[in-house]
Formats: structure tokens, C-alpha cells, sequence
């Protein structure tokens, strides 16, 4: 029964302690890297082999599924090799060159009775190279593919032969990671990225995918040392089907919404709720972010618009949604912990620990003829609940109003409902008022400016380094009405997201 | 010795429904299957070892099995065991040590989770690392790992490179992206360096057979033609590889190992395509009408039907697509594919629901874990307040998950065992370890552990046996160790442990071998 002595000893520091801080002064895990070695994600990587080869009808892109971290499947610490995710995208690459090369359309515009088959092939791997490595292939490069375009190893004609090269692009570590050795800036200063490595990075933060004719032409002529430059780039991007696409998914992935077109719920005490409601609700909150994102809405409109689909006085904001709702929920009721846990680790990136098994069993069975309030009072009376209970209730609780399928209600079984809360020092009564609340506070925007670093960089921020003094920036620049993709302005042109730090050990440049 | 038959496919019958066939499976079928020995005819069988896990713990009185070491009953939950028990030796009051002195010295997280470090451990006996990205929801690592390679992995670094796979990871439902990693992952071959396993039959079938329409000819080309590329790509990685700082660097070589790995295999199956073919016209028929049509319809898995309907949306349940696992899983010894399989159900902390299989009557729309903290009056309430009879229901519950997951352990064992291989049988010649990440569930202990061990490895692990670490002892870490059921492992095959696991519990399990 150590088990239990050691709860009740660490229970209460439990909260305080607790943090997304790495430890890796102890020399436990991996270093952190400031720019660590990126690979393309399954969604990055099926965007970009669409964006390749456009109009194209692909076979199934499926790597495996990327490990999320708080939400994002595009942090390079989440991603690892393995031998079935190097089989899994053989396959895949070999799929697509061959649907590629069995298309018409493909190979068009270039006369091999004229110039050769080799001529023909080279230029069309020279093209498709250029844009799937981001960057103009080298002339060794270039000599490799056509070596292994002209391999004997291979039987069969011409379309075979182009399809191995092919695939061969498509599983290149030029194309699958992104790699950044930078270029030498003034002397004292950091590397810079090329203009290339700064395109790829803006690409994929605002689309997902390859940089477009536009911005590989800017790359092209080194135009991106310019941090204006860039911006503009940035917001010409953010006007793309694609950035649309891929930033809405941005947002439902880091908020946890990717899986309400799929929630279930307990049939008997919801019985409206079919999987038609949970995908109107999923499409209402897709709608949601597309109207603020793309239309200049700020992130007081985030936390307290109205909606469109669900118009009534109850709902404001992101904190209303029905989506949003009916995720954090059990299937039969609400869940008050895991509303305020939301609030706390993604609005406003302050994780909390949870107690271990033993806590728990600090608890008494709960009356579930009460409220949800009344059967949390257990949290105030013990302190060592009250540790975290105290930061987490006041939150979920005010969200009693709406039942665990998203719904409003007035009461709870007929039973009065108290919604009255406290965050950040402040009262508030219900989450509409939450919303308001923290739509103007500096904490809650600099949680959604961390969201959007680590978009940016590929990983999460490590506190107490000048990531500390980028996101205080960012967030103070930020103003309550500033419209949301301000962000992605303001992150494109910092220094961070357009040099390299200063090289780990070992590197020989 | 005992003689080995030879791989004949002129022989194969052409069954269609292997599956219908159940445990009574025609003999000269699965003779044809038994892998060939190209070498000389009195060459010892291959031996092989699997992991079967289920997950959150147990109900330890409904799991404890009475009797002496030879002359047993087995428990309710072990029950579905009978017919194989001379083939079994079942251990009580095993712990996992390891994880229970981690908890103590972590100096990065005062509670670390509990399923996180029961997962961890369960295979390595090593403390859990965590990564950069520290703890987030429950205290789970974001990006942690184990600390150190898994058992299944040591041996496969032993004995895998004798066939074709060095080892196979397969699964049911545990890649819920949801989910953090240390919850989802149980093999490693170091730390940070997690093997995933697959969970779609489909990719399953296709990484151990290849495309299901493939002739001999056809398939020599698309390795050849493979193995150029993966040549070509090899030598991108090394370029790119000079020019890239350590931390970098240490990440690439390892896409790099793996794709050594990958090249030695085509190697393997260019040099003895048969191998491959083994099984795999029968593979076809022997995977459900289901995936058999997934197989065709590739094209239907666009990404938004994955996404609305799940990893396996053309394989239809947890039960279906874990039968069709344990089929391939037997296939894959069977044509000596691999020699180092795991299954993994689910995943710590489970998050199925066993309504519509397992006969519930408390809550079956309840997730496995949460019926876990349930189980004694005064835990979670989860589910609101519980009354001691209602309490009673939930146990009971719990008892019928486990005898389900018992079950599926008698079926695969029966596969195995209805692969002749010589005298004996394919499971005569394994070793397989049903293991889970935590002792009893409600407590969510590391104090004996439910495990199960199957097979005699050859004869070289006389079964038949029960072996009590415990009697009627409180379950205390006074009592052996995984660690030390590790050691003994290590010398049934063969293998040197040094450097393996936890070094406060070296000495193998006594009384086992």
C-alpha cells in the first residue's frame, strides 16, 4: 500500500507541478531541437502528391496514423520510422506513379520519337523533382533518377520504366521530410533559410502542402530574404482552397473536434441524436471556423460571435458550439471536469494534472439524484481534491445549461441550476459569458497564438527561451480585434520562423 | 529427428472457407502450409514467440485458478482454456516490479499514469522516458516512450533473421489517434522507437502476402523493381544524412535502419519466393467475405470514409477483424513468415465497449476501462452511485470481458495447434504469453499480474502446470517479477539477457524452466 502514501504525498503539489516543460536537463528523452527535422504528415503528404500531379484521381495516401501531440499530428516528436510506415508509403508511391503513368494525360509535350526517351524523361522528372523537393534539383540528383530510369532491373516499356522513377521521387527523403540547412547570413548573425526552405515552411503552415507556381517563382528568385515579402506571400496563400481546407482542419484538430461527425450517444436519453444531428453539428462548427478565419473575424468574435445554424440567445461563441459540447460529454451526461479541463489546457494552454488512481478513490459514491453541483461540493471539502478541483469546477460547471448531447436546458431534471463561475480571477455567470470573458484576455490570446507556433514550427514551445518573448509578442499584438490570421502574419515575419538556430553538436553544416 | 514435410502447392486443396472449418481444420491442408526446411531434413523446427495482450487488469479472485502445480482447475475466467490446458502454464502472482520502483523515482511527473507505466513495463521492464513534449490529459507522457527494448523485440534481434519477417505487430483497435502513445504501444526496440502495430487486416494481409492477384512471375518483377528504388532512395538518405546536425541525424538513421531492414526482406523473398507464396492463395479465402472485398475496393478508402467510419470501416467489428487477425497471425508461423509475432487488443486503458459479443448486464454501452473503476464500491462512480449489488453486476461484467479474451487465447492457440509441424504442432513449438498492463483493474495494480503462458517451445518448457507465486498471500512485490519470467525466456531461446530490463530483478523465474 505504498501506492497510497505516496498519493496523498504528491497529491497536492500535483497541479502546481505539472507542465508541458520538458525535462531534458535530467537527460531523460531527446533533446529538445529548436528545428527539428520535419516529416510530412499523412494529410501533408496526400495534399502534396494531389497538388503534384493536379486533376490526377489518386489511389488511397494512408502512411499509418501520425501519434498526435495535444492535437497535432505534425510535430516532428511525434513522428518515427518503422518499418510498415516505409512499406506503407513504397506502396503508396507505387500506386500513384502508376496511375500517373497510365493517365493520358500525364506525359503529354514531349515528342520521344524527336528528342529520345531519355530526353523526354528527363525533362519531365527535372519538372516533377523541382517541385516535389521544393527546390531545383542537382545535376548528380537528376543523373541518379535517370540512372534509375534507364535500370535494367526493370521490365517493360517505357510508362514502366518512368513509373520507377517516379515512385522513386515519391519516397525520396527530400520530398517526405523538410529538410533546412539554411545559408550563411551576416557574420554573428544565425543561418538563414533559403528562400526555398522559407517557402516550403510558409507552404505547408498556410496549405499543408507544396508551395504553388507563385511562391516557388519567388523562391526561385530568392525573394523571400524579405520578411515583407513573405508576409505578403502569407496572405496571398491564406486567399487558397487549400489554406482553407487545411487551416479549419487546423483549428478542429488542436480544439479536438476531428471526431463529432462521429459521437455517439445514449440513445435512450437522446434519442434526436443520430449520426445526421453529430454531422450537421460537425458541419456547423467547419462553417464556424471558415466564417471567422476567412472573413476577418478576431478572436472576441471567436469566443463570442453568434452562429449561423444555432441562433438562438444560448449560444455565443466558440464555448456554446454543439460540437464542442456534446465532445466534452459522457455519453448520458455532462462531464464538468473535462469542459473545464478544455478551457483550461486549450484556451488557455494551462495543462492540469489529473489525479492518480489513488486520489480517486478518495471519493464517495456520488447521489445521482443531484446536481452536478452538488455532487462536486465533495471536491471543496477534501484538499487534496481541491488542489486542482478548485481551478477545474468553477469552469465546467457553468456549462450546466447545456446536456451532454450540446443541447440547452433550463434545468436539470427539473432540478435548478447554479452556473455561476470563476476564471483568472474573474466571476462570470454561464459559458456565454465565459466566452466574453476571455475573448478579452491577454492569457486566452496568447494560448491561440501558441496554437498557431506550433503550426509554425513543428513542435511545441519550450518555456523559458525566446519562444517566451515570440509568443508575449504575438499576443500582444494581437489585439482582441485584430482579425484571427493577424497570427500567421505576424509569425511568418518573426525571426524564429526565418532562421535557423545555431546547429546542435556534431554537425558539420 | 522428426521429418519435415515439404512445401508442395500442387497439394494445396482449394478450400474456400477455412474459417467454417473452425479448429477442425483439414490436416493435409495445413501440412502443405507447414513451412519448408530447405536445409537438411533434421533440421530442429523453428521455435517462435507471441504476445497476446488484453488489457485493464483483472478480477484476481475470478482469475485464480486451484490445484498443485500438475493436478489444476482452471478458473472461471481461464475456463475457455480447458481443452488446451496440458499445453498451458498459468502463473499467479508474477508482478511487474519495474514499473512500481519507476512511480518512486520519477522526478518528472509526481503520479505518473498508471497505464502509461503498466504498458511500459509490461514488455521491458524498464523505467518510461518521457520526451519533450512532457505530460498533458491524466498525467500521460505526450511523446514518452519506453525506456528500453521489449521482450518480443530482443528475441526477434535473436531469432527473426532466420525468415522472411523479423517480427509482425498486429492489432485491434489500438491506434486511436485520441489515445497518447505510451497507452497504444507495447513493443519497442529501444527507446523512442516504438514498433506500431497494424490494425487493419487489410494492410495486414497486404504487407505479409502482397497483392492478392500477383503471380510468381509478376511478383519477382515488382521486388526486383522494388528493390532498385529502394536502392536509389537508400543512397538520398545517406547524402542527405552527411549534411544534417546530430539530433537530425539520429532521427534519419533510423528511417535508414528500417530501410535496411526492408531491403534484407526483399532480399529473403527474391532468393525464396515460395515462402511468400505460402499460403497466401489460401490466405485470400481464409480472410471473411469483408476484407476480401476490401482487398479489391483499395479505391474505396478515401480518407473522409476513414475518417467518419474508423481505421477498418470495410471490416466490420472489434470481434471480426481480431478473428481475422488471429487467422493471419497463425498463417504467418505457419509459413514460417515470421518467427516474432504480437497481437494487441485494444489498448491500456481500453475504450471498447463489449456490447453485442460479450453478454453484459450492468452497462454494456460502458468502456472496458471505466467499468475498471467501478468494480468497488467507493471508487470513481463513474457510472453515479453504485449500490454493493449493482457493484456485483460490474464485476461480473468484467469476469464475462476476460473469459471473452480467454476465449480468443483458445483460438489461436487451437490455430496453432492444428498446424502440424513434425511430431508436434506449430504451438508445440512456440512460446505464447498472454499478458496484460496491470494486475487487478479496480486498483489498477502492478501486483499480480494475469499472465498466461502457452506452448512448449520443443519441449524445452514443460507445460501442464500451474505455478502459484502467491497462495493465499496478500499480493505484495515481495513475489517474483515480469523481469525475471523475461530471464527465463531468454535462456529458452537461447539468448544472452545482458543489458535487458530492470537490473534490481536479474535471476530468472524460478521453478519455471
Amino acid at each position: 500500500m505504498r501506492v497510497l502514501v505516496a498519493a496523498s504525498v504528491f497529491g497536492l503539489s500535483a497541479c502546481a507541478s505539472t507542465g508541458t516543460g520538458s525535462e531534458s536537463d535530467q537527460g531523460i528523452g531527446p533533446d529538445p531541437r529548436t528545428a527539428p527535422l520535419r516529416r510530412l504528415s499523412s494529410d501533408e503528404y496526400r495534399a502534396s502528391v494531389q497538388d503534384l500531379f493536379p486533376g490526377l484521381a489518386l489511389p488511397p495516401v494512408e502512411l499509418g496514423p501520425d501519434p498526435t501531440i495535444l492535437g497535432l499530428d505534425s510535430l516532428a516528436e511525434g513522428q518515427t520510422s518503422s518499418e510498415i510506415f516505409l512499406e506503407a508509403l513504397s506502396r503508396t508511391a507505387d500506386g500513384i506513379a502508376q496511375a500517373v503513368t497510365e493517365d493520358p494525360d500525364t506525359l503529354t509535350g514531349c515528342d520521344a520519337e524527336a528528342v529520345g526517351d531519355v530526353a523526354c524523361a528527363r525533362a519531365y522528372l527535372e519538372d516533377l523533382g523541382r517541385r516535389a523537393y521544393r527546390r531545383p534539383l542537382e545535376g548528380a540528383e537528376l543523373e541518379a533518377l535517370e540512372g534509375l530510369f534507364a535500370s535494367s532491373e526493370v521490365d517493360g516499356d517505357y510508362h514502366a520504366h518512368l513509373a520507377v522513377a517516379i515512385s522513386a521521387v515519391l519516397q525520396s527523403p527530400y520530398f517526405v521530410f523538410r529538410p533546412e540547412l539554411g545559408v550563411a547570413s551576416s557574420p554573428g548573425e544565425p543561418r538563414r533559410l533559403s528562400s526555398h526552405e522559407i517557402a516550403t515552411r510558409l507552404s505547408y503552415l498556410v496549405t499543408g502542402s507544396i508551395p504553388d507556381k507563385e511562391l516557388r517563382e519567388a523562391a526561385d528568385r530568392d525573394a523571400l530574404a524579405d520578411p515583407r515579402a513573405v508576409q505578403e506571400q502569407a496572405e496571398r496563400l491564406l486567399g487558397s482552397s487549400q489554406a482553407r481546407v487545411h487551416l479549419i482542419e487546423f483549428h478542429r484538430a488542436f480544439l479536438g473536434l476531428q471526431n463529432v461527425a462521429s459521437l455517439q450517444k445514449d440513445p435512450e436519453a437522446f434519442p434526436a441524436f443520430t449520426p445526421e444531428v453529430a454531422s450537421a453539428m460537425a458541419e456547423e462548427s467547419r462553417r464556424f471556423f471558415e466564417e471567422l478565419l476567412f472573413r476577418g473575424g478576431s478572436y472576441r468574435d471567436l469566443m463570442s460571435a453568434p452562429f449561423t445554424l444555432g441562433d438562438s440567445e444560448e449560444r455565443a461563441g466558440l464555448l456554446t458550439q454543439p460540437a464542442l459540447l456534446a465532445t466534452l460529454a459522457k455519453k448520458g451526461e455532462t462531464d464538468p471536469v473535462r469542459r473545464g479541463k478544455f478551457v483550461l489546457e486549450r484556451i488557455l494552454c494551462q495543462p492540469i494534472a489529473a489525479p492518480g488512481a489513488d486520489v480517486l478513490r478518495r471519493f464517495e459514491p456520488m447521489d445521482p439524484g443531484a446536481t452536478m453541483r452538488e455532487r462536486f461540493a465533495a471536491h471543496e471539502a477534501d484538499p487534496v481534491c481541491a488542489g486542482c478541483h478548485a481551478l477545474i469546477d468553477p469552469i465546467g460547471l457553468s456549462f450546466e445549461h447545456y446536456d451532454a448531447a450540446g443541447a440547452y436546458r433550463e434545468t436539470d431534471r427539473g432540478l435548478p441550476l447554479d452556473v455561476r463561475g470563476e476564471v483568472l480571477g474573474q466571476q462570470f455567470e454561464g459559458p456565454i459569458e465565459l466566452g466574453r470573458l476571455l475573448g478579452e484576455r491577454i492569457e486566452a490570446r496568447r494560448c491561440y497564438a501558441t496554437q498557431w507556433f506550433r503550426l509554425a514550427m513543428g513542435r511545441l514551445e519550450v518555456p523559458g527561451t525566446a519562444d517566451d518573448e515570440l509568443l508575449d509578442e504575438l499576443s500582444e499584438r494581437l489585439g482582441p480585434d485584430a482579425p484571427l490570421s493577424t497570427v500567421l502574419s505576424l509569425v511568418v515575419r518573426s525571426r524564429a520562423f526565418r532562421t535557423l538556430p545555431e546547429p546542435d553538436t556534431g554537425s558539420d553544416g | 529427428m522428426s521429418s519435415i514435410p515439404r512445401f508442395i502447392p500442387r497439394r494445396l486443396p482449394r478450400r474456400t472457407l477455412l474459417r467454417g472449418a473452425g479448429v477442425a481444420l483439414g490436416l493435409p491442408f495445413l501440412e502443405a502450409m507447414a513451412p519448408r526446411r530447405g536445409r537438411a531434413e533434421t533440421a530442429p523446427p523453428p521455435r517462435r514467440f507471441g504476445v497476446f495482450f488484453s488489457p485493464c487488469g483483472t478480477i484476481p479472485e475470478s482469475w485464480r485458478s486451484l490445484g498443485s502445480e500438475r493436478d489444476f482447475t482452471l478458473s472461471r475466467i481461464l475456463e475457455p482454456l480447458s481443452p488446451l490446458q496440458r499445453k498451458l502454464v498459468v502463473l499467479r502472482g508474477v508482478n511487474v516490479g519495474s514499473a512500481e520502483i519507476d512511480i518512486y523515482n520519477r522526478r518528472d511527473l509526481p503520479v505518473p499514469n498508471a497505464h502509461d507505466l503498466g504498458m511500459t513495463h509490461m514488455l521491458t521492464a524498464t523505467p518510461a522516458r518521457i520526451g519533450p513534449s512532457g505530460a498533458g490529459r491524466d498525467d500521460h507522457f505526450l511523446d514518452g516512450s519506453a525506456g528500453g527494448i521489449s521482450i518480443d523485440q530482443a528475441i526477434a534481434r535473436g531469432i527473426g533473421a532466420e525468415s522472411a519477417l523479423t517480427s509482425l505487430e498486429l492489432g485491434v483497435e489500438c491506434n486511436q489517434t485520441f489515445l497518447e502513445p505510451l497507452l497504444t504501444r507495447m513493443s519497442y526496440r529501444g527507446p523512442f522507437l516504438p514498433m506500431p502495430p497494424i490494425d487493419d487486416p487489410v494492410k495486414a494481409y497486404l504487407r505479409l502476402f502482397g497483392s492478392p492477384e500477383a503471380s510468381p512471375a509478376l511478383r519477382r518483377a515488382e521486388l526486383s523493381r522494388r528493390r532498385s528504388v529502394l536502392d536509389h532512395v537508400m543512397e538520398e538518405y545517406t547524402a542527405l544524412d552527411r549534411k544534417l546536425g546530430a539530433g537530425d541525424r539520429a532521427r534519419l538513421e533510423q528511417y535508414l535502419t528500417d530501410l535496411r531492414s526492408v531491403e534484407i526482406r526483399l532480399g529473403r523473398l527474391l532468393e525464396a519466393p515460395e515462402r511468400a507464396a505460402c499460403g497466401s492463395t489460401d490466405a485470400l479465402a481464409l480472410v471473411k467475405p469483408s476484407l476480401h472485398a476490401c482487398l479489391r475496393d483499395q479505391e474505396l478508402r478515401t480518407p473522409e470514409l476513414i475518417r467518419a467510419q474508423g481505421q477498418n470501416f470495410c471490416v466490420g467489428n472489434f470481434v471480426e477483424v481480431g478473428t481475422v487477425q488471429m487467422d493471419l497471425l497463425a498463417l504467418a508461423f505457419g509459413c514460417d513468415l515470421t518467427r516474432v509475432a504480437s497481437l494487441q487488443w485494444s489498448t491500456a486503458e481500453s475504450t471498447v465497449r463489449h456490447e453485442g459479443w460479450v453478454p453484459l448486464q450492468f452497462s454494456g454501452t460502458t468502456e472496458h476501462h471505466y467499468l475498471t473503476h467501478n468494480e468497488t464500491l467507493g471508487a470513481t462512480a463513474i457510472l453515479g452511485e453504485l449500490s454493493p449489488s449493482e457493484v456485483n453486476l460490474v464485476r461480473e461484467d468484467l469476469v464475462q470481458i476476460h473469459r471473452w479474451y480467454a476465449e480468443q487465447f483458445h483460438y489461436l492457440l487451437s490455430k496453432l495447434d492444428a498446424m502440424p509441424e513434425g511430431e508436434n504442432s506449430v504451438l508445440d513449438n512456440s512460446l505464447i504469453f498472454w499478458c496484460n498492463e496491470l494486475g487487478e483493474g479496480g486498483r489498477h495494480s502492478y501486483t499480480n499480474v494475469p499472465y498466461v503462458l502457452a506452448g512448449g517451445l520443443g519441449g524445452r518448457l514443460p507445460t501442464g502446470r500451474y505455478l502459484d507465486y502467491l497462495g493465499d498471500a496478500e499480493p505484495s512485490f515481495a513475489g517474483p517479477s515480469n523481469n525475471h519470467l523475461f530471464e527465463s525466456f531468454f535462456r529458452l531461446f537461447d539468448l544472452d539477457p545482458t543489458g535487458f530490463g530492470d537490473p534490481d530483478f536479474s535471476g530468472e523465474l524460478s521453478g519455471l524452466v
